[in-house]
């Protein structure tokens, strides 16, 4: 017995912070070489839910001479309990402290997360800056969307994964068990790193800044590239899969099998950076993604497998890989999800193959409640399109359906608010007529706010103000009727993820104040405070408007240039040219733009 | 293409086409270690997902929202372990029961084991035949326990024990001494004692927490640095072992 035995039942959802689950990996550690910890820096229920977790642990575990284990960020009962009993933040699978591991593998998966790094960091007992962590301190690196910009978390993180993490991470492994037969110093492999494709040591690279705030100039060291250029996998096929996920113990998020169809997206939606950052297009064949769903469902038990991809419905073969899952499905009492349904594809033939649990509700995204402001974003959805989806929806038996929109986007009016009403309303009607008084309809109209992102052809947007989006929120509020279930996501923290994700170095520093001022957990509501982060901006001389509500010049060089997904940066500004026109571009399987992202397939052609 | 079926967790056809044959089964298995943390809830998802990946397929109610037959003696509060807890179950198919925990054990997460499993039985007793539940708490000083030992002897010699109990209606002083059947305190080495206690688990029942909450109200001189508990059997009214 000891202390720690006694306290754990008293927290929150203690299950999260043992382990033990099914399929985790356990090692003997001393049969290893290096010892790695994957860091997901928000909590486990939302880190168990992500597929690239998923990936990485697994592919890590692959490698014999690698033991990774995961730590999550801890809940506020949790770090309370570490900071009074003077325990460190330790590893699911073997319970040892953060400090004691050679890698720790952090995964930026959403910029209001940044604070929870650096309380890992701390409550594993580790200095957060980069520059105070010595030889023997474990390699601190980060990949994921976020890293896009790495910029913000600079100062903290040692090393950054620009892409996509499978073949790199294998190469970096070989790296660091190399750095420690040789006992390289953390010097010597930051620049033994960064000679790997999509590996970015921000240490390496200078930044300068002009008299009004924006960056000058970043220079890289000799020897380091000028530029870092996303890695991706070339083919999904032969790639590692986890085929033997995790099964937790207690309730996550998305508790189910995901199979990933393909990566990138035909699409070219101008707000959406993952529609940029994952080009080219490449595919899962459906017999690999058969095997792979069998697989995981006798290894898993699971209930329920989820086809993910960015737009599932541009799978050319889908309904057939649905057929060939539905048979062992059905057999098992496991039911199919596909999230990610384009309204203008939502068909009865794939609604029949779709299982959504309890059949509740479906989701559709029109974004932008004005077919004008849906040429400007690209959206390129019809009202008749959406109409049509409902309606099919309705016949099938669904009572509720949800509708996705942004506020905030680039040239929209009271009009195009206006618009988003309109549409709920013509859905509740049109869900009243088809399913009659017997059964209650329920329309839920869910709006968040507009954040510009880097490597998209808005990233030269201003964002607009919390109030602006306050007064937007009351004004659509005012017209949308009360049968109409009405979801707002918090514009203070939508502000901050916009300045967040386009920050620069000097943004760090602001990441940290905002933390010792005791800012964690920011996306939580419960525990977001903008007065604290607005605070934490002054201290250092900078404002959160500076980054998210000013329009940036087309000469301008931005925080993250030295960062390539790929995407040349003529392309995203003439698809921004083409959103103030008000025209919408053709998909990438109707017409190729040459966004510059093929190139990444030396002589191959994406599948858009 | 036209006429597919959605499976089965949806659509009531197909519970029809396929009806469930309850046979009816009785699991013993042990929660200990990391799974003392795993909730009521959440070890229902477990075990259903145990079966499932040891291809043994439950029966499932029948319905709109099928959902299979499972059900666990007396759940236990996060954070307590157990030798001693039951499952009763319905599979699809027959099974050999002998087969059952080696077949279960090694698809079971950290902590979950099967002792054994017995068959279906006409006269098999029901659950709402336990009476009483025998836990093993251990009390543990960072020195000598020699000074709580009397005091406890004492505490739980059989007169009234006042605890405030928590109920859904609200809190109310209760008298725990007569839901207390047996007590036993056994030292085991420098510094721990071990309380056998036999607590009421029928339609009157004590968590073995109010027996700690006892020693807090009533003698906080010996209130111990840690405790932990465990549960080591089900027993039904006359006192003997519930299977």
């Amino acid at each position: 017995m000891n202390r720690l035995e006694d306290l754990l039942p008293t927290l929150r959802k203690p299950a999260r912070y043992v382990g033990g689950e099914y399929n985790a990996v356990m090692k003997n550690k001393d049969a290893v070489e290096l010892r790695v910890a994957f860091c997901f820096p928000d909590t486990y229920e939302i880190g168990m839910s992500h597929l690239g977790t998923r990936i990485l642990y697994g592919l890590m575990n692959e490698l014999d001479f690698v033991w990774c284990e995961r730590a999550f960020a801890p809940w506020t009962d949790m770090e309370t309990m570490l900071r009074t009993e003077r325990l460190p933040l330790w590893a699911l699978e073997s319970g040892d402290p953060l400090s004691a591991f050679d890698v720790l593998a952090f995964t930026l998966q959403y910029e209001l997360s940044y604070t929870n790094v650096l309380n890992m960091l701390d409550l594993g007992g580790l200095p957060i800056r980069a520059a105070d962590r010595d030889d023997a301190a474990p390699l601190v690196i980060a990949g994921g969307p976020c890293a896009f910009n790495p910029e913000p978390m600079a100062d903290f993180i040692d090393l950054f994964v620009i892409g996509e993490g499978e073949e790199v991470t294998a190469e970096l492994m070989d790296l660091f068990r190399a750095r420690r037969r040789h006992g390289w110093s953390k010097a010597e492999t930051l620049r033994r790193a960064v000679l790997l494709e999509g590996v970015y040591a921000p240490s390496l690279y200078a930044v300068s800044y002009r008299e009004d705030g924006a960056v000058a100039a970043v220079a890289a060291q000799p020897g380091a590239p000028a530029r870092v250029t996303k890695r991706i996998v070339r083919d999904l096929d032969s790639v590692y899969f986890p085929v033997k996920p995790l099964v937790p113990n207690t309730e996550v998020v998305h508790d189910r099998i995901m199979l990933e169809l393909f990566r990138g997206c035909i699409r070219g939606c101008r707000f959406c950076q993952a529609g940029f950052t994952t080009r080219p297009v490449r595919t899962r064949s459906v017999e690999t993604l058969v095997r792979q769903g069998l697989t995981s469902l006798a290894a898993t038990g699971y209930e329920e497998i989820s086809l993910t991809s960015l737009s599932t419905s541009d799978y050319r073969p889908l309904e057939g890989l649905c057929d060939a899952l539905l048979g062992e499905c059905q057999k098992r009492r496991v039911g199919l999800s596909l999230p990610s349904l384009r309204a203008d594809s939502f068909s009865r033939a794939l609604m029949e193959r779709v299982q959504s649990v309890r059949k509740s509700g479906l989701t559709f995204a029109p974004e932008a409640g004005s077919a004008r402001l849906r040429d400007v974003i690209n959206k390129n959805l019809t009202e008749e399109d959406l109409m049509r989806a409902c309606g099919t929806a309705f016949e099938g038996g669904w009572n509720h359906v949800k509708l996705y929109f942004m506020c905030g986007l680039p040239t929209e009016t009271d009009e195009d608010l206006a618009g988003i009403a309109d549409l709920a309303h013509k859905v509740y009607a049109l869900g009243r007529a088809t399913a009659g008084r017997a059964r209650g309809v329920g329309v839920t109209v869910s709006t968040a706010c507009f954040v510009p992102k880097p490597h998209t052809p808005f990233q030269w947007e201003a964002q607009d103000s919390v109030a602006v989006f306050a007064e937007k929120q009351a004004f659509l509020r005012a017209r949308l009727r009360k049968q109409i279930t009405f979801r707002w996501h918090a514009a203070d923290t939508s502000f901050l993820e916009g300045a967040l994700a386009r920050g620069d170095r000097r943004v760090g520093a602001a990441v940290e104040a905002a933390w010792r001022s005791g800012c964690r957990l920011d996306g939580w509501s419960e525990c977001f405070s903008s007065e604290a982060w607005h605070k934490a901006f002054a201290s250092c001389g900078l404002s959160l408007a500076f980054y998210a509500a000013r329009t940036r010049a087309e000469d301008e060089v931005l925080p993250w240039a030295h960062i390539s997904a790929s995407v040349d940066n003529a392309h995203l500004w003439r698809e921004r040219t083409r959103a103030y026109a008000g025209t919408a571009s053709p998909n990438c399987r109707e017409h190729c733009l040459g966004c510059g992202a093929s190139r990444l397939l030396a002589g191959g052609v994406c599948d858009g | 293409m036209d006429n597919l079926v959605s499976p089965g967790v949806h659509t009531p056809d197909d519970a029809r086409a396929e009806p469930a044959v309850r046979r009816k089964m009785r699991l013993l298995f042990e929660k200990t270690g990391p799974a003392r943390l795993i909730s009521h809830l959440d070890l229902m998802r477990t075990l259903q997902r145990a079966f499932a990946r040891a291809e043994l397929p439950l029966a499932f109610s029948e319905g709109f929202n099928p959902h299979p037959y499972l059900s666990i003696a007396r759940p236990l509060s996060v954070g307590v372990e157990s030798r001693y807890e039951l499952l009763d179950f319905g599979l699809a198919d027959a099974v050999d029961p002998d087969a059952l925990p080696a077949c279960l054990n090694c698809v079971l997460p950290a902590g979950v084991r099967v002792r054994r499993a017995y068959p279906a039985s006409e006269g098999r007793k029901s659950f709402v035949d336990i009476a009483w539940a025998g836990y093993e708490i251990r009390l543990a000083w960072g020195r000598s326990a020699a000074h709580a030992a009397d005091g406890l002897r004492a505490l739980f010699a059989g007169g009234p024990l006042p605890v405030l109990k928590k109920s859904k209606r609200g809190e109310q002083t209760i008298d725990i001494a007569p839901l207390i059947r047996l007590f036993a305190l056994t030292p085991e080495e420098e510094g721990l004692l071990c309380m056998d206690a036999v607590l009421a688990a029928g339609a009157a029942s004590l968590n073995p927490s109010y027996v700690l909450e006892a020693i807090r109200r009533h003698a906080p001189a010996l209130w111990p640095d840690r405790q932990s508990v465990l549960r080591v059997s089900l027993l039904d009214a006359d006192g003997t072992l519930f299977v």
